[in-house]
């Protein structure tokens, strides 16, 4: 049974009328998403700005509301627990965001940060709180001599590390990453990536690992879903991942990492990503894609899965897949 | 030899804090050859956008350059030449974010034009036809309707190309381009690498190329100048410094960089922080964090060595290469 699982979930967004007589418009921030995260694995959402991935991980934590759908963890869905229920589930499911400058209290120190989840959930006494928090900060690399220090007395690694801390002291199984390293310089970045893999096989956790930089999500990541435009456009399983995409903008996007150790065949898109105000009818991509066709214009394609896994949102992905269309 | 466009010698420039002066520069000395693309890489911090902004003397008030020459074209730039001549005309600069970069309040055509209204005596359509031309160089379509729109009607993509546009509408013979790209997504970045390197290259120009990320360094540059603690600490074509890097942090880095190749391994990590502004002393600044270290690299600072044109600021790369430390000293500043 997966973990958690996304059935058609949609997301608008309202957008502030201009006059009393204009017409109500929406933004679709995320347009009908299923997914199925599995125990144990490191699932990334990988997109341009605006595609919706950071909305996705919000749902999925129930920081947002879905306008439609439903979100199942364990066989449950999150929408029809009660209080304390959900009391729990919040416990088991965590996130960690971009920006370690503003995610934390600059009022409070360290040690109150790290331990507030514990006071929330009243867990433990003073002294097992104390080790407990000690022992997760050790887990991340922070030893106790941080405990009174503020954030501002921080570095950007320290202050991330902080953070992670945080979302671990409630035992978690789950924690969504949003673009948890991406603030980061390199050699602070590798730091922390290695940190997540170390706390992933000691809390055996799940993550669902958002980004816009493709080469951490490929070091990172077991399972990969693309999106475009609000829509999954290509889930990448596990054996496909570090091989050419077959979806056009998938295969767009990974050639357009600047590689340090190889040169590969770039593919430059026309335009920019359209208004997820007036969206395309037919395909989303249907107006950047090199290979579109008549059909793309007005039929929406669906999310079918190809002979070497991977699911992909295409009316022409088994020929692009073959190398029939050029 | 030809005489090098753009020329830094041995460049300082302090900070004037409450608690003193300390040095954010420390010796930074490089060249720029006509037609050439150079990038200056380095983490946050490293002094990087300090250096461009010292080469188009737009330092702040509490910064100051305190020794070194800086020469283009062979002219000497200094308090006294005349920085509203040059900046626009002769250098060009284009700044990371690019909707902080242009007036809200003025139009793209009068923003784009200024310049020219400034440094030429052409005429107001003059000006119009010459941004319309430039624009369509940096691949803007429907540029008479952009001429008249203001930056919030633009996507990041187009403001970028915008600003480009603005900084090579004078036919500048250096264009500096800190961090252009970071703000951007991958497709547009894409996009954006292709212009730059097709109109540098049409119009023999040539850029300076400000990233933290190494892979668009890659990408765009031929010439790479690594910067670590206000210091430069190794610098080359951009094929040698990457596949064979001499230097322990640029080393460090390169292995720290996550790929698909490096997947189930830990990431290599580089211990430590960069020491602080107030603690930088005059050995070697890598050296709490290198794990080559030798006692003479807490004492003496290294000089930068190297050949054919690749160099590196290391101890080891004396003790490797059997050289004596002084006689290549002099030879490099010899060079330089």
């Amino acid at each position: 049974m997966p973990m958690i699982q996304l059935e058609n979930v949609c997301k608008t967004f309202d957008v502030p009328q201009q006059s009393f007589f204009e017409k109500k418009k929406v933004v679709h921030a995320v347009n009908g998403i299923h997914l199925e995260l599995f125990e144990g694995e490191s699932f990334g959402v990988v997109g341009e700005s605006g595609c919706g991935k950071s909305t996705t991980g919000q749902l999925i934590v129930r920081l947002l509301k879905p306008t439609s759908g439903s979100i199942n963890y364990k066989g449950r869905d999150i929408a029809t627990m009660n209080r304390k229920e959900m009391k729990q589930w919040r416990k088991e499911v965590q996130i960690v965001f971009q920006d370690p400058y503003s995610s934390l209290n600059p009022r409070k120190t360290v040690f109150s940060i790290v331990e507030e989840p514990l006071r929330i959930h009243r867990l433990g006494n003073t002294e097992q709180r104390r080790e407990k928090v000690s022992r997760v900060l050790q887990d991340v690399g922070i030893d106790d001599s941080f405990f009174q220090r503020y954030p501002h007395q921080l570095s950007g690694g320290q202050r991330q590390r902080i953070a992670i801390a945080s979302a671990l002291v409630l035992d978690p199984s789950f924690i969504v990453i949003d673009e948890g390293v991406s603030a980061l310089d390199v050699s602070v970045q590798a730091q922390i990536l290695n940190v997540l893999k170390k706390i992933q096989k000691q809390y055996r956790l799940t993550y669902l690992f958002i980004s816009h930089d493709l080469n951490v999500i490929q070091y990172f990541c077991d399972r990969i879903a693309v999106m475009y435009l609000g829509e999954i456009v290509e889930i990448i399983e596990r054996q496909n991942v570090g091989k050419t995409p077959v979806h056009p903008y998938a295969k767009a996007l990974f050639s357009a990492i600047p590689q340090v150790d190889q040169k590969g065949t770039l593919t430059l898109l026309k335009g920019e990503i359209p208004s997820p105000i007036d969206l395309p009818i037919g395909c989303k991509f249907s107006t950047r894609c090199p290979y579109v066709q008549e059909t793309c214009l007005h039929e929406l394609p669906t999310l079918d899965q190809l002979a070497n896994g991977n699911a992909v949102r295409c009316h022409f992905a088994s020929s692009i897949q073959k190398g029939d269309i050029q | 030899m030809t005489q090098p466009l753009f020329e830094m010698i041995d460049v300082d420039v302090a900070f004037h804090l409450k608690d003193g002066t300390y040095k954010a520069l420390d010796g930074i000395s490089f060249e720029i050859q006509q037609n050439e693309i150079v990038g200056i890489v380095g983490e946050s911090g490293c002094g990087k956008s300090l250096t461009s902004l010292t080469m188009m003397n737009l330092l702040h008030r509490s910064s100051e350059r305190t020794a070194g020459k800086m020469r283009l074209n062979g002219k000497v730039l200094n308090e006294q030449t005349d920085w509203h001549q040059i900046r626009g005309n002769e250098m060009a600069m284009i700044f990371q974010e690019p909707m902080t970069a242009l007036n809200p309040l003025m139009t793209i055509g009068k923003q784009m034009t200024e310049s020219l209204k400034q440094h030429t005596n052409l005429s107001k359509n003059e000006r119009k036809e010459k941004a319309y031309e430039v624009m369509r160089e940096v691949g803007l379509s429907r540029v008479e309707t952009l001429y008249r729109s203001y930056p919030h009607e633009l996507s990041g993509g187009m403001r970028q190309r915008v600003v480009i546009a603005m900084a090579l509408i004078n036919e500048p013979d250096l264009i500096i381009a800190d961090e252009p790209t970071t703000a951007l997504d991958v497709t547009i970045q894409a996009q954006i690498l292709h212009v730059f390197k097709s109109v540098m290259k049409k119009r023999q120009s040539s850029l300076v190329f400000i990233s933290h990320d190494l892979g668009v360094i890659k990408e765009i540059c031929d010439r790479v100048i690594v910067m670590y603690a206000g210091r430069i600490i190794e610098t080359g074509a951009v094929e040698d410094v990457f596949s064979h890097p001499k230097h322990p942090y640029t080393k460090g880095l390169l292995r720290a960089i996550p790929t698909y190749s490096k997947r189930g391994y830990p990431l290599y990590t580089i211990p430590g922080t960069v020491p602080p502004l107030q603690e930088r002393k005059n050995g070697c600044l890598f050296v709490d964090r290198c794990a080559e270290r030798m006692p003479q690299c807490i004492v003496d600072r290294p000089f930068i060595t190297g050949e054919l044109g690749h160099y590196a600021s290391c101890h080891l790369i004396y003790e490797e290469d059997g050289v004596d430390a002084d006689d290549s000293a002099r030879k490099c500043l010899q060079n330089i």
